[in-house]
Order: C-alpha cells, then sequence, then structure tokens
C-alpha cells in the first residue's frame, strides 16, 4: 500500500467516515470524531502506519488532513 | 446550619487568595464571598426566587464557581449543562425543570459594576435545593438529578478531608464545571478547607501545549484529572522536559476522576512522570466522589478506586461472576432524588441502599470497579446516555433495532458503537448517510458513536451487560 493510501485509510478507520469527506481538506473539530480523543487515536494510527514518532507541537499542529501531510514530510513521509 | 458554617469558611480564611484566573487576577476569600452576595442581588432583579431553576450553559469561568454558591445562599437550583448540547434537547430539558431563565454569557452579569447592599440577613440559611445535574433516564429522555445543599456541602466536606485537601492544598481546576468533577472534587472540596484554586481553561488538544505553565507558575501541588486527560498526557508529553517532570515531582496528590484509571494509562503515566496517580471513585446520585486511594499498596492492586469514610456504607451483591458483583451504597450525601416528568423519583432499597449498576467487589473496606452495567457510561469523564443514541437513531423508520456500547479505549475510556438491524430490503450506505446525520444534528460531538455496524438481527436480553459481551466480540 502506497503512503498516500496508508495516510486516508488511517483517517477513514479512526474517524469512521468515507473517502470523500477527506477531498475537502477535513479539519480538527469539524466532525464530532475529530475531538481531542479522536485526534490522539489518530497520530497513535499514523505513527503505526508510519513508524515514526510524533514531537509534541506536530502532535499540537497536527490540524486538518492537508496540513498532516506537510508536517508527515519532517518525518521523511511524503503523501503525494 | 450547614451554610452558617459554609459561610464562616469565607470568613475564617477572608483575607486568603482562593482563585487565580488564568490571566493571573487574584480573588480573595472575601472578594469571592462579596461577588457571591452581587450575585444574588442580580438574580433576584432578574425575577429568580427560592427554588428558581437557572439553567448555566456558558464555559468555565470564575463567574461560574460565584453562581454555583450564590445558589446555595440565594435558595436558587443551578442547573449547570453542557454548552455543546444541541437546541432540541435544551427545549426539553427546560420544560422538565420549568426554568425560567438560562445564563448563556455569565460576563453579562457586570458583577463589577454591581454596589454591594445585600443584607447578609436576606440569605437562605434553610437546607433547600441548590444543584441539578443533567442526565437521562432508561427511555432516553432528560432526568434532573436533583441535591439539597446539606448533601453537596457536606459530600464536599467528607470528600475534602478524604482526599487531605487543607489551607496549603493549591488545586488546579481544569474539568467542565457542568458535571460533578468540575464542581465537587476540584471547587466545593477545596473551598470548605481553605484551599487555593488555580481556574484554567478546560483540557484540550489546542491548549495542551501550555497545561503545565500555570501549574508550574502557582506552584500547584494537588491535581485532578480524568483518565482521558492522563491518556492524553502520556502520548503528548512523552518526552517531557527537566522543568515539567521537577514540577510533577513536588506534587501531594494526583487524582483520576470521572471514570476508571485503566492499567495501562496508569503505568505509562508513572513510567513517563514517575509519580503515582491514585484514583476515585464515586457517581453523581451518590453526591460525588466517595472513595480515594489512599496508599501505595492499593496502588498496585488494578481496579482498585481505595476505601471510603465511616458515614458511607457499602455492600455487593452477586452479579457476573468472580469480580463482577454489583454495587450498593448507602450515603447520607445521596441526592434528593431523579427529576423526571412523571415526578421525583428516588431509588433506593428498603435500608437505604442506591444500586449503582457498577460492577467490581468490596473486600477488606476497600472498593474495586471494574464496569458497569448502566446504559449511561463515561467517555472522556463525561456522562453519555446509550439510551439517547438508540433512541435517537430510532427515530429513522428503516430501522428495525438498535444497541449502543461502550467499549474500552486508551484514550477515551469508553469508546461508543452502535450496533444496527435494518428493515429488509434498506439499502446499507444510504441507511448509514442517515443515520450518521440524524446523529450528528441531534447529539453533543461527544455522543456520536465512533462507528456504525450493520447486522442481519439483534438479539437482546434485558441485562446491558449481557448484550455487550455478545456483541463486543463483533466489533
Amino acid at each position: 500500500m502506497d503512503n498516500k493510501k496508508k495516510y486516508e485509510k488511517v483517517f477513514m478507520d479512526s474517524f469512521s467516515i468515507s473517502k470523500d469527506k477527506l477531498k475537502k481538506d477535513l479539519k480538527y473539530n469539524t466532525i464530532p470524531q475529530w475531538d481531542s480523543v479522536g485526534h490522539m487515536s489518530m497520530i497513535a494510527a499514523l505513527e503505526d502506519a508510519f513508524n515514526i514518532t510524533f514531537e509534541m507541537d506536530d502532535i499540537i499542529d497536527f490540524s486538518s488532513y492537508k496540513t498532516g501531510k506537510e508536517i508527515l514530510k519532517k518525518y521523511k513521509v511524503n503523501i503525494s | 446550619m450547614v451554610k452558617k458554617k459554609f459561610e464562616n469558611i469565607f470568613k475564617i480564611y477572608s483575607k486568603r487568595i482562593f482563585i487565580i484566573d488564568s490571566r493571573g487576577i487574584k480573588i480573595s476569600y472575601k472578594q469571592f464571598y462579596e461577588s457571591v452576595l452581587k450575585t444574588i442581588l442580580i438574580l433576584k432583579k432578574k425575577g429568580c426566587k427560592k427554588n428558581t431553576k437557572i439553567i448555566i450553559l456558558d464555559e468555565n469561568s470564575v463567574n461560574y464557581l460565584i453562581i454555583l454558591v450564590a445558589c446555595i445562599f440565594g435558595g436558587f437550583v443551578a442547573c449547570p449543562l453542557d454548552p455543546s448540547i444541541k437546541k432540541e434537547r435544551i427545549k426539553k430539558i427546560k420544560k422538565l425543570y420549568k426554568s425560567k431563565l438560562i445564563l448563556k454569557d455569565l460576563k453579562e452579569l457586570k458583577l463589577s459594576k454591581t454596589s454591594l447592599n445585600l443584607d447578609s440577613r436576606e440569605l437562605n440559611y434553610d437546607d433547600t435545593d441548590c444543584l441539578l445535574i443533567n442526565s437521562y433516564g432508561k427511555n432516553g429522555e432528560p432526568t434532573g438529578i436533583l441535591f439539597k445543599s446539606s448533601s453537596i456541602l457536606g459530600s464536599a466536606d467528607s470528600f475534602s478531608k478524604l482526599a487531605k485537601y487543607n489551607n496549603k492544598t493549591v488545586i488546579l481546576h481544569c474539568l467542565p464545571m457542568f458535571y460533578m468533577g468540575g464542581i465537587l472534587d476540584t471547587f466545593f472540596s477545596p473551598l470548605i478547607s481553605g484551599s487555593k484554586i488555580i481556574v484554567a481553561e478546560k483540557f484540550t488538544v489546542l491548549n495542551a501545549k501550555n497545561f503545565w505553565a500555570l501549574p508550574i507558575q502557582h506552584k500547584c501541588n494537588t491535581l485532578f484529572l480524568t483518565p482521558s486527560i492522563i491518556a492524553l498526557m502520556t502520548t503528548i508529553f512523552r518526552n517531557s522536559n527537566k522543568t515539567i517532570l521537577n514540577h510533577v515531582s513536588t506534587y501531594k496528590s494526583i487524582f483520576a476522576t470521572g471514570s476508571i484509571l485503566y492499567p495501562e494509562v496508569r503505568k505509562k503515566f508513572f513510567k513517563i512522570f514517575k509519580k503515582r496517580i491514585f484514583s476515585c471513585y464515586g457517581s453523581t446520585e451518590i453526591g460525588g466522589p466517595l472513595c480515594i486511594q489512599k496508599n501505595r499498596a492499593s496502588f498496585k492492586k488494578n481496579f482498585c478506586v481505595g476505601s471510603h469514610s465511616k458515614e458511607v456504607k457499602i455492600k455487593e451483591k452477586a452479579g457476573y461472576g468472580r469480580g463482577f458483583n454489583y454495587i450498593f451504597v448507602k450515603t447520607p450525601y445521596f441526592m434528593k432524588g431523579y427529576l423526571t416528568s412523571k415526578g421525583l423519583i428516588r431509588p433506593i432499597d428498603k435500608k437505604g441502599y442506591f444500586n449503582t449498576e457498577d460492577l467490581g467487589y468490596y473486600y477488606k473496606k476497600t472498593l474495586f470497579i471494574k464496569d458497569t452495567n448502566r446504559a449511561i457510561i463515561k467517555k472522556g469523564g463525561e456522562l453519555i446516555s446509550l439510551n439517547l443514541i438508540e433512541k435517537t437513531a430510532l427515530q429513522l423508520k428503516s430501522i428495525k433495532n438498535v444497541f449502543a456500547i461502550g467499549k474500552t479505549d486508551f484514550y477515551a475510556g469508553q469508546e461508543i458503537f452502535l450496533f444496527v438491524s435494518l428493515k429488509k430490503r434498506i439499502n446499507k450506505e444510504r441507511a448509514l448517510k442517515k443515520i450518521n446525520l440524524i446523529l450528528k444534528n441531534n447529539l453533543r460531538p461527544v455522543e456520536v458513536p465512533k462507528k456504525i455496524l450493520f447486522l442481519d438481527k439483534i438479539n437482546l436480553v434485558s441485562e446491558r451487560k449481557k448484550n455487550k459481551d455478545q456483541l463486543i466480540k463483533l466489533i
């Protein structure tokens, strides 16, 4: 599975949403499932999927689907 | 008499700093008491009388705490609600409570512009109703958990002794003020013991980065957190710097309140912060917290929530086998009753015991809580009615049957899953969209299930835990 598919899968599984929800740049707190608790579950799933460990600032700044892609670049994970 | 004793606290500690807010503004016990008197005047001007129910629908603030005390001395009933509750449900709650006043923006009270001319002889010293906490009945309809002032103040006094609060205690308040954790554990109990309270913003991932700034600045030595906040911290602060670690090492006590503290969360926190977290146990109906872990020996026992004060009695009744007995509690701080559309209901047995429907065991005066059979679970420390979720989904005619469960989750404590069986020839994809929409439009964000699972048939028995044990295997 390529990085983009892995990334999408984490979002879809963590928040139980369909792929079309990701097209509009999903943001923190715009769906009920993406609250503080959902956020941390998603972070844990991303760490597992890409075998990385986020720094504190990145966990907090991970505020949208789009921003997340930029943050992952720091960890040498490119989502094209 | 209880209120007189309570009022004396403000006189004894008059000059002492009572509250420091997130902007650093210091409020003494005397200033706080004067604000309480002003608030009573303002509320009386707004038409409040004895037993008037005042709905509070705002975020955490010092004014929130002032109103809670003003209701005690004014003879009014504070009805705190989660500000994220949807309008339709607020209407239902307002109708049930027969409330004529909703306070949505507490800044509008304009306390600083009100002159103080209330004679303290006008204060209400009777043991009146003072607090109504929102909950849900078996049909998913709103109910209220009603308390008299003697229960709230008595419970606060008892818990402050259990938690060993005193006038040297500096406690951080970061829990929502609309439920017991934010009302009793971290407000009335420290107030009664002359402690200092640092009022912080409600904890979220967005403000987590600066979480330790206030406690470090004000040298907090006591902390109350929900297991969810603790779990979030174990990830966010897993590489904590020396300043934070040194500060945490100075804590007299760090308590987990609001829901079950799972062993893995406790262990992870200890690994990172080298500090033990002690569990508390209570429920809203029994007047908040009544058990607390006090020693290291109890720390080693999983699911141990500690011991209780002498005035509280606990008994168990066989439930689901070894370690899963029903826990019954008898306490003088018990609620006045559930306020329902059919009147006030006081569910205690002939000997005065209340079935908490929590499951665990009681051994050598120590309580262990492992699960619950209640249709109300705790997610992130907040009460969630599974019946309400089921009832909301059942509004769709295409649904034959539903069942909601809470499943253990590291971060949430309990995560919600909704099982649905549809009537014949209904397209699942379309049904899923409709269910998601109706849940989102009617429930608070925290109440929306993590996942909806379809089953051809759901066979249910009367015991929730048996249904849960059967369905949880399918997740």
